[in-house]
C-alpha cells in the first residue's frame, strides 16, 4: 500500500506518496534525485548509503521509507552550509581522503556520528566507528587522519575558518 | 634529462611536485559529483538481465512470451536475434548466449523496461529449457585431451594480431619467453629447485557496480555512457563488433567509482546496446547488482606457476622455467594479455641469462578472467618471490643477499632481451626498504610463545605494454586560461590532477586556470586507456606535446605584435616575450590583439607514443625494447603468527617504490596505502570461491575485503629514479602497489615459523597445515 509520509530531509520539509516496501534509499535516489547517498550492495554491509535519521547513522538501503514519518533526515548533500564545507568535509578534501568519492558520502555520514558522539576520539575509536563502511581505493589511513583532524577543529559542524 | 635537471625542474615548480588537492574533492565530499550510477536521462528504461544457473548448457529454447506481455516491458532480446561477437584480444563473446553457455552466470535474456522493478518482474517470466554439458573447471584438466572443448569455433576468432589460441583446444593463448639455453642452464647450476605456487580468485569489488546506458539514433549510431577506463578500447570493440564506423559510436566515461581493471573492456554494454536498439530511441541503463558483480563481471585470474630455477652456490641465478596456467573462464576477455605479461615479469627484477616460459591462457567453465590492477604480475610476483626466499634459505643466504646478488641494475637486459638504459630504481627500493623498516633489528617478542613475530621482505618490476599511443587537446581561452581534453579516465587515482599540475606546470599558469573536460571519444582525442599504469608517463608527455605546440602558436601570434621575427620569441610565464629581452605580452594580450576582444580560442595538439618499442616475437618474446618504462617496489611485512589458531595479523608494511619522479606526493601516497591494502586483502581473506563453476560467496556479507580495523600501519616511501623519457622523470605507480605485499608476508609468516605457504590467500587452515608440514 502507499502512503502519505512527511518528514524533515536535510532541514527541509518533504512530503510525499510512497508504496510501504520501498526503502529510504530508493525515495532519496530516485524521487527525491538526492544522488549523493550511494549504494555499493543493497543488503546493509557497505555502508556506503549511510545517512543519519534523527541523530543515529542508519544503512538507507535497509530502512523502509515509511519508517521515517516524522522524522528528520540527514544526507551527504545536508552536511555543508550552502557551500561552507563543514570541518569534516574539508578535512576530508585535504587529507587526501577522498579517491574515487563513492564511500565518502557513508564516511562522512558515519564520522560525523561519530563526531556527534564522541567529539575527540582515539584512532582506534574512529577505526572501530568506520568499519561498517567499506572502500577500496584509501586502505583507510587518509580518512581516518580526516576524522581525527576534524575531531581537533571542531566536529563536524559548519566552520568559518577552516584549515586553521 | 638528468637527476640535476630533474630536480632543478621541481624545485621550480608551480606545480609539479607540490601537494595539490585533487580537483573533484569537493564535489565528492558534497555528493554533487556524478557516477554512472546517478546517470538519468529523459525517458531511460531499466535493463535486468536473466543469466545462466548453468556452467556448461545447450539452451534448447527460451520462451519469452510472458515477459513481453508484462505492461511497461519495452524491449526484450535473446541471442539468437544478434549475431555479433566482441572481445579486445580475441572476438569469442556473444552479446547474449547463443545455443549454448559457457559459465554460469551468463546473460542469456535482457529486458528493459520502464522501471527497474517491472524489468526484474519480467525476467522472472522467462522460460529457459537448458540441457546441460559435460563441464571442465580445472584448466590443466582442460588443456588435456579429451576436455570438453568450450570453443570450437575458436580457430575462426577474429584475433589482435600477437595472439594465438590453439585451435581444437581451450588454449586461448599461449606465450612464450626463450632467452638462452635454459637446459644447459640447469646442467651448469649447483642445484635446480622446483616448486609450484597458485593464486585464487580475486573480485575488484569496486564501490561502484559496472553500470552503463546506451541510446541508439535513427541512422543507426550508437553513444554509451559507461562507468569505464577507456572510452577508446569501447568505441573500437564496440565498432568492430557492429561493423558500424568508429564515428558513429560515441562513448562518454561517466564519473566512476572504481575500477581496478576491472572495468577496461566491455560487459555490460553489448547487451544494453542490443536493447537500445529496440527501444525507438529510448536510452536504456544497466547497472549490475553487488551479487552480478561476483558472478558476471570479471575476476583476477587464478594461475598455477610451475618454478624451476637453476642456481650456483652463492646464490647467483643460472636459469629458469616457467610453465604458467591462467584460468580464464567461459570467454577470454583480458586474459590472453593478462597471461603474456604475466611472462614478462616471471624472472622477477633478476639477470637470468637462461630462460624459457610458457604461459597457457585456458577457457573453463568458470567466472571470465580479466585485466586487474597488476595484469598477472602480482601472481608472477608471489611465485619468484616466494621461491627467492625458499633458495636463500636452502642455501644458508641470507634473503637480502639473494636479491642484492641478482638484481638488474643499468646495462643489464631483461628476459625479454631489453637493455635497461634509464630509471632502473629496483637496489635503492630494496636498500631504502631494509633501512626504512630497521629490518636488521629483531623484532620484539610478543611474550606469549604461541605467538610469533617474523619480517619478510619481497621486491619486484613490471612493464607497461608497449607500444601505445595517447593523445591530447589544449585549448585556450581568449583571457588566458586553459580546458584540457584527454580521454584519460579519473578513477580515483588522480590522474585528472596530475595532468592539470603538468600544464599548469608547462604553461606557467596557476592550477586553478586550467580544467579539465570529461572523456568523451566524441571530443577528447584518442587514448588507448587508463591502465597499465602508462597514464601519466603516456598522457603526461601527451599533454605537454599539446602544450608545446599552443606555445608556438601563440608565439606565431605574438611575433608580429611584439615586432621581431618568430625564432626571437619564447613562450614564458603564461605568455609570449622576446628572447633575451623584457618586452612581453600575456596570452590574453596575444589573442585579443589578434583576433579583437569578441574573442577566438587558440589550441594545441600532443601524440606520444614511447619510442623505439618494438611488441615482443611471437615465438620468443624477445624484442629490443620491450617497455617504455619498468616500475620497481619492495616492501617489508612484519607479521605475528598464533601458533594455535594459524591466525596472521601484519603489524606493519613499509612499501618502497621506485615511480620516477613523483608529481602529486599525496596522491602517490595514496595509491600505495590504498594497494597496500587491496595487496593484503588478497593475501589474508580474499577468495571468491567457485564450486564446479557456481561462485558461492557472491556478496561483501561472505566475500570479505579489508575493513578499517584490518589494516596495520603502511609507511610509503619513494626512491624516484627520474626517467629519461618521463614527464618531469615521472613513470608510473598504481599496479605495483599491491603485487610485492603477499610474498612478502608469506615470506614473513616463513621467518616467524619456518612454515611455507605456497598457495594465496594465506588462511589459518594453510598456515596450520604448514606447521604441520615442518614438524613432519
Ligand atoms: S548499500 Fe546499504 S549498506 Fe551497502
Ligand atoms: S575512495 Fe573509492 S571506495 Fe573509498
Amino acid at each position: 500500500m502507499t502512503r502519505h509520509l512527511s518528514m524533515s530531509i536535510n532541514g527541509e520539509p518533504h512530503e510525499f506518496d510512497a508504496a510501504d516496501h520501498r526503502t529510504l534509499i530508493e525515495v532519496l535516489r530516485d524521487d527525491l534525485a538526492l544522488t549523493g547517498t550511494k549504494d555499493a550492495c543493497r543488503q546493509g554491509v557497505c555502508g556506503s548509503c549511510t545517512v543519519l535519521v534523527d541523530g543515529v547513522a542508519v544503512r538507507s538501503c535497509l530502512m523502509l521509507a515509511a519508517r521515517c514519518q516524522g522524522k528528520s533526515v540527514t544526507t551527504v548533500e545536508g552536511l555543508a552550509a550552502g557551500d561552507r564545507l563543514s570541518a569534516l568535509q574539508q578535512a576530508f578534501v585535504e587529507a587526501g581522503a577522498v579517491q574515487c568519492g563513492y564511500c565518502t558520502s557513508g564516511m562522512l555520514i558515519a564520522a560525523t556520528a561519530l563526531l556527534e558522539s564522541n567529539p575527540s576520539p582515539t584512532e582506534v575509536e574512529v577505526r572501530a566507528a568506520l568499519v561498517g563502511n567499506l572502500c577500496r581505493c584509501t586502505g583507510y589511513a587518509p580518512i581516518v587522519r580526516a576524522v581525527l583532524a576534524a575531531s581537533r577543529a571542531g566536529a563536524g559542524h559548519p566552520v568559518a575558518a577552516v584549515g586553521s | 634529462m638528468n637527476d640535476s635537471s630533474t630536480s632543478e625542474l621541481v624545485q621550480r615548480s608551480r606545480a609539479v611536485g607540490r601537494e595539490v588537492r585533487r580537483g573533484d574533492a569537493a564535489e565528492k565530499v558534497t555528493g554533487r559529483y556524478a557516477y554512472g550510477m546517478d546517470l538519468a536521462l529523459p525517458g531511460m528504461l531499466h535493463a535486468k538481465v536473466l543469466r545462466s544457473p548453468y556452467p556448461h548448457a545447450r539452451i534448447v529454447s527460451i520462451d519469452t512470451s510472458r515477459a513481453r506481455a508484462l505492461a511497461g516491458v519495452r524491449a526484450v532480446v535473446t541471442g539468437d536475434e544478434l549475431p555479433w561477437l566482441f572481445g579486445s584480444a580475441l572476438r569469442d563473446e556473444p552479446f547474449l548466449a547463443r545455443g549454448r553457455v559457457r559459465y554460469a552466470g551468463e546473460p542469456v535474456v535482457a529486458i528493459a523496461a520502464t522501471t527497474e522493478e517491472i524489468a526484474r518482474e519480467a525476467i522472472d517470466l522467462v522460460d529457459v529449457e537448458y540441457e546441460e554439458l559435460p563441464a571442465v573447471f580445472d584448466p590443466i584438466e582442460a588443456m588435456e585431451p579429451g576436455a570438453p572443448v568450450l570453443h570450437p569455433d575458436l580457430g575462426s576468432y577474429a584475433m589482435e594480431g600477437y595472439y594465438g589460441g590453439v585451435d581444437g583446444t581451450n588454449i586461448a593463448n599461449h606465450a612464450k619467453i626463450r632467452r638462452g639455453d635454459v637446459e644447459q642452464g640447469f646442467r651448469d647450476s649447483d642445484f635446480v629447485f622446483e616448486d609450484v605456487f597458485t593464486t585464487q580468485y580475486v573480485q575488484h569489488c569496486s564501490m561502484e557496480a559496472h553500470v552503463c546506458a546506451a541510446q541508439v539514433a535513427v541512422d543507426g549510431s550508437v553513444t554509451v555512457w559507461s562507468s569505464c577506463q577507456s572510452p577508446y578500447n569501447f568505441v573500437r570493440d564496440l565498432s568492430n563488433a557492429l561493423g558500424l564506423p568508429y564515428n558513429r559510436v560515441r562513448v562518454i566515461a561517466t564519473g566512476i567509482g572504481g575500477a581496478f581493471g576491472g572495468k577496461m573492456y566491455l560487459r555490460t554494454e553489448p547487451l544494453t546496446v542490443a536493447l537500445a536498439m529496440r527501444t525507438q530511441g529510448r536510452p536504456v541503463k544497466y547497472a549490475h547488482t553487488r551479487d552480478e558483480e561476483f558472478i558476471g563481471a570479471v575476476v583476477k585470474h587464478p594461475a598455477h606457476l610451475k618454478f624451476k630455477t637453476g642456481v650456483k652456490r652463492d646464490g647467483t641465478i643460472v636459469a629458469r622455467q616457467i610453465t604458467s596456467v591462467f584460468n580464464t573462464g567461459g570467454y577470454a576477455d583480458a586474459g590472453p594479455q593478462v597471461a603474456r605479461n604475466s611472462a614478462f615479469s616471471g624472472t622477477g627484477p633478476y639477470r637470468i641469462p637462461n630462460v624459457r616460459i610458457d604461459s597457457y591462457c585456458v577457457y573453463t567453465n568458470n567466472p571470465i578472467g580479466g585485466a586487474f590492477r597488476g595484469f598477472g604480475v602480482p601472481q608472477a610476483t608471489w611465485a619468484h618471490e616466494s621461491q627467492m626466499d625458499m633458495i636463500a634459505h636452502r642455501l644458508g643466504i641470507d634473503p637480502v643477499e639473494i636479491r642484492r646478488r641478482n638484481l638488474m641494475d643499468l646495462g643489464d637486459s631483461t628476459s625479454t632481451g631489453e637493455v635497461l638504459v634509464t630509471s632502473v630504481g629496483v637496489r635503492q627500493t630494496l636498500e631504502r626498504a631494509i633501512e626504512a623498516s630497521s629490518y636488521r633489528t629483531p623484532l620484539a617478542p610478543t611474550g606469549d610463545p604461541r605467538v610469533v613475530r617474523g619480517r619478510g621482505l619481497a621486491t619486484m618490476h613490471k612493464l607497461t605494454n608497449s607500444p601505445t599511443h595517447s593523445t591530447a587537446f589544449v585549448k585556450m581561452h581568449q583571457d588566458g586560461t586553459v580546458v584540457l581534453l584527454s580521454s584519460s579516465v579519473d578513477l580515483g587515482q588522480g590522474i585528472a590532477t596530475v595532468l592539470r599540475q603538468i600544464v599548469a606546470e608547462r604553461l606557467g599558469l596557476a592550477l586553478e586556470h586550467v580544467s579539465i573536460a570529461p572523456p568523451d571519444s566524441h571530443y577528447s582525442p584518442y587514448d588507448q586507456s587508463t591502465s597499465g599504469s602508462r597514464s601519466v608517463f603516456h598522457m603526461g608527455n601527451a599533454v605537454l606535446a599539446a602544450c608545446a605546440d599552443l606555445a608556438r602558436r601563440l608565439c606565431a601570434h605574438a611575433a608580429p605584435l611584439l615586432g621581431v621575427g618568430v625564432e626571437r620569441v619564447e613562450y614564458r610565464d603564461g605568455g609570449v616575450g622576446v628572447v633575451g629581452g623584457d618586452r612581453f605580452l600575456t596570452a590574453k594580450a596575444i589573442i585579443e590583439k589578434t583576433f579583437g576582444t569578441r574573442g577566438c580560442t587558440v589550441h594545441g595538439e600532443g601524440r606520444f607514443t614511447p619510442p623505439n618499442t618494438v611488441p615482443p616475437d611471437k615465438d620468443t618474446g624477445q624484442t629490443p625494447k620491450m617497455s617504455a618504462f619498468w616500475m620497481y617496489a619492495t616492501h617489508v611485512a612484519d607479521v605475528e603468527v598464533d601458533l594455535d589458531t594459524g591466525r596472521v595479523k601484519v603489524l606493519k608494511v613499509v612499501a618502497v617504490h621506485d615511480a620516477g619522479t613523483i608529481i602529486n606526493p599525496e596522491g602517490a601516497v595514496g595509491q600505495v596505502e590504498g594497494g597496500v591494502v587491496q595487496g593484503l586483502g588478497a593475501t589474508l581473506c580474499e577468495e571468491m570461491l567457485v564450486a564446479d563453476g557456481i561462485v558461492t560467496n557472491a556478496s561483501f556479507a561472505e566475500y570479505k575485503i579489508p575493513t578499517s580495523l584490518d589494516v596495520p600501519e603502511i609507511v610509503s616511501l619513494f626512491v624516484e629514479a627520474p626517467h629519461a623519457e618521463g614527464p618531469y622523470g615521472a613513470k608510473g605507480l598504481s599496479e605495483p602497489a599491491l603485487a610485492p605485499t603477499a610474498p612478502a608476508v608469506a615470506n614473513a609468516i616463513y621467518n616467524a615459523t619456518g612454515a611455507r605457504v605456497t598457495s594465496l590467500p594465506i588462511t589459518p587452515e594453510k598456515v596450520l597445515a604448514a606447521l604441520a608440514a615442518t614438524r613432519r
